[in-house]
């Protein structure tokens, strides 16, 4: 699990801030979204299309009818599509492209609708359209090719993730009861699993954080996969839910739906709400060089 | 004799009145014109030396505020007291354009009825003609045991939220609420109660409509290619032109941080999405089971040893242990990370909706339809599936099947959405009108405060094009002003 974290540390040190720097020199534009292609020093690239959509509800579909009509008006949900091709190499660098599309899949919105949108509008040429990742320097760019900001990675965690990506096998998925005894271990280095009494083919672990809340995992054991993912406070209140949906297909199990929800105390109606983005993925490629 | 000597006396007469026209400071044709500001924390006010030196338009204003902004002329009098206090300025004059922006237009007004004819027309620039529903929320109760207003009450909560998430706002919050206490200090109240919708000041005043000709200039931020939002409102009081954008570009990189943080956490949580859980510990349960270390699991007669097989499987995983640990705290931080941020953007939208609900009669607000793709109906899936099976114990489990369920009927959403009339980010368009009007120009993304400025660097401006259609009198001679 190490490498696991290596790779998201190193990854949110190379995608730091683009801090302002708005240049008027224009990009070439290309063709094709992304330039970036599987190669012998690759270690694995992943491509997919997402599309996002942000919205507030009561956390409890009852109190539907308690809320007032700006609480109804956060119910219009704001929609974001992007293109992504991120590769891992083998040297322990990451090269990433994430660009703003996909608005052919998204509502039109009229011009006078309440909600719906980002509360505070950009000008077009403000707005982040392009994120490029080369050799540890993000760079943003509007729509029109300028750039925006730029940063650098942090070289000194490279060494890190080159051990990652050494242990990310090709590994096939356990079978039946075989998974279980990946579970009965991990049980047997002190970790809190448990099957879930509610479904069978989930197991549940509970994890007691630093600060006294709780991380709660539940695994698919048919998937071996977490599927869901809780975040508890100390109180016991709920923090956030992060839940994948797969499905199986010819080219093996994808992720179809990601769900985040997060709460907050509405101070119009004082009701318990939830801020739902659910993302659907499409177009999910993963091609693996280990 | 006689005829000779009345000759001359009326060649002097002639001469002389030739000369005191000729010499007079008040040229015939020069127009007498009032120019009234709004109050300072609604409006910028007029620049009439623009249309004077500039423009080269010939008028006298009775009123300079431009260099004295009380020279004759204190709204804060309140609408009749400012008007009385500003007839002796105007008293006996003949032809007196007035050309008022805000509540200046509301003084106008009461000044036009009450006076003797001195004013002959009005140009009427984003006034609460109908009164302004956002005072009447800034200045309404809270209903509660403190004297704070509903929209302070908001604004505490709504701060409350983004204190709590650190929510980095260039204190955007922090200015509309001056803004907003300055509006609702006792001090001022009963000055703003005056634009307030309903009130009985506004209800006398359009008993009758003028029986002078008048104009309306309004403006509204809607339309394609606006970022106009309470930002840059903020931004045009604070500025000299109404146009800086000093706090908007500071929201922009803020939002872009914003974006760039939960873009950049959503890539790290989906590379975990081409990694089986826990790889190691599953290849080496493979690599033990395919060796047959401890036999063969799927061979009733090969005595698989499953008490060696867990005790390697469990000495491994122990080794992980702390690695583990590791990734389990930082993927809860990553979490908490995105929700904090998810909490800030939703912090500003509630500001943001419940500002453009409070100008708009709320029980009379349109909904709309918007058709979506088939690709957008995810929100629609899980409104549907969580009403099944949310709540405050759901079934995650049922929940995600039924989302799949719903996806796979590919249904094209209709999505809700309420709208908004045109408006100012202070005025809608309804509440700028007044029926009876010469004609009406629209000042297309222009804020309250911008309407009475132009833009910088620009020789013309939707506001000049405006004055220039009415001081050429061609919508009518009321209007007119020569040109010097």
């Amino acid at each position: 699990m190490k490498h696991i974290v290596f790779v998201l540390g190193v990854a949110a040190l190379l995608f730091s801030s683009c801090r302002e720097d708005k240049q008027v020199d224009a990009r070439p534009t290309e063709s094709s979204f992304s330039a970036l292609t599987m190669t012998e020093d690759a270690a694995v690239r992943l491509r997919y299309d997402m599309i996002t959509a942000t919205f507030v509800l009561p956390e409890d579909p009852a109190d539907t009818t308690d809320l007032t009509i700006e609480e109804k008006a956060l119910a219009t949900p704001v929609y974001r599509g992007k293109r992504v091709n991120q590769m891992v190499y083998k040297n322990g660098t990451v090269d990433a492209d994430m660009e703003k599309g996909l608005e052919e899949s998204l509502p039109d919105y009229p011009d006078n609708a309440i909600g719906g949108k980002r509360a505070f509008p950009m000008a077009e040429e403000d707005q982040l359209h392009r994120i490029e990742v080369r050799g540890g320097t993000v760079t943003c760019y509007n729509a029109e090719g300028e750039i925006l900001g730029s940063g650098l990675s942090n070289t000194g965690n490279i060494a890190y993730l080159q051990t990652a990506v050494q242990h990310l096998g090709e590994g096939g998925v356990l079978e039946g009861e075989q998974f279980e005894y990946v579970l009965e271990s991990l049980r047997q280095a002190g970790f809190d699993i448990v099957d879930d009494a509610q479904h069978s083919n989930l197991a549940k672990w509970t994890y007691q954080r630093a600060d006294g809340g709780q991380r709660i995992l539940y695994i698919d054991k048919a998937l071996q996969k977490i599927t869901t993912r809780i975040n508890v406070s100390a109180s016991g209140e709920t923090e956030t839910v992060s839940q994948y949906l797969f499905e199986e297909t010819d080219s093996g199990v994808v992720p179809v739906v990601h769900r985040f929800v997060t709460y907050f105390d509405s101070p119009f109606s004082e009701t318990r709400m939830t801020i739902r983005k659910v993302s659907k993925f499409k177009n999910f490629e993963i091609e693996k060089n280990l | 004799m006689f005829v000779t000597r009345n000759k001359q006396y009326l060649f002097i007469v002639l001469c002389a009145l030739i000369q005191a026209n000729l010499l007079s400071p008040l040229h015939a044709q020069t127009r007498n014109t009032i120019w009234l500001d709004g109050l300072q924390t609604t409006s910028l006010g007029f620049k009439p030396s623009r249309y004077y030196d500039l423009k080269n338009y010939d008028f006298e204003d009775l009123v300079d505020t431009e260099f004295n902004p009380n020279a004759g002329y204190n709204p804060w009098l309140g609408v009749e007291g400012a008007a009385d206090y500003l007839y002796p300025i105007v008293e006996g004059q003949n032809n007196v354009l007035g050309i008022a922006h805000d509540y200046g237009g509301l003084i106008l007004r009461d000044l036009a009825i009450d006076d003797n004819d001195e004013i002959s027309a009005m140009i009427l620039n984003g006034v609460p003609n109908q009164g302004s529903s956002a005072i009447s929320l800034v200045m309404g109760d809270s209903g509660g045991s403190s004297s704070d207003s509903r929209m302070q009450v908001i604004l505490d909560e709504v701060k409350g939220i983004k204190q709590d998430d650190d929510c980095k706002d260039c204190n955007v919050i922090g200015q509309f609420e001056n803004w907003v206490d300055e509006i609702a200090h006792p001090d001022n109240s009963s000055v703003f109660s005056d634009m307030k919708s309903d009130n009985v000041l506004i209800n006398n005043l359009n008993a009758e409509s003028p029986d002078i000709p008048f104009a309306i200039i309004w403006g509204s931020v809607q339309g394609v290619n606006t970022n106009q939002s309470i930002v840059t409102l903020m931004d045009s009081r604070a500025s000299i032109t109404g146009n800086d954008t000093e706090l908007a570009d500071c929201v922009s990189e803020r939002l872009r941080e914003q974006q760039k943080k939960l873009d950049d956490d959503e890539l790290i949580k989906n590379i975990g999405l081409g990694l089986t859980l826990f790889k190691s510990i599953v290849e080496l349960a493979g690599s033990l089971i395919s060796d047959q270390v401890f036999g063969d699991p799927n061979d009733d007669d090969s005595n698989f040893d499953t008490g060696g097989f867990l005790e390697a499987l469990a000495a491994f995983a122990d080794s992980l242990k702390d690695p583990i640990i590791d990734y389990l705290e930082s993927d809860s931080e990553i979490d908490q990370r995105a929700a904090s941020l998810l909490r800030c953007q939703v912090a500003n939208q509630m500001l943001s909706v419940k500002w453009e609900l409070a100008m708009i009669d709320a029980g009379g607000t349109e909904v709309g339809l918007v058709d979506a793709p088939t690709d957008a109906a995810l929100p629609f899936c899980e409104d549907h599936c969580w009403e099944q099976f949310g709540g405050t114990t759901p079934d995650r489990v049922a929940w995600g099947q039924c989302i799949l369920e719903c996806l796979q009927n590919n249904q094209a959403p209709q999505i809700s959405v309420y709208l908004t009339p045109d408006h100012d980010l202070l005025l809608t368009k309804q509440e700028q009108q007044l029926a009876g009007q010469a004609n009406t120009y629209h000042l297309f993304n222009h804020n309250h405060f911008q309407e009475s400025r132009d833009r910088p660097g620009d020789n013309t401006s939707d506001l000049d094009d405006a004055f220039e259609e009415l001081f050429s009198g061609s919508v009518s001679p009321a209007f007119a002003i020569p040109q010097q």
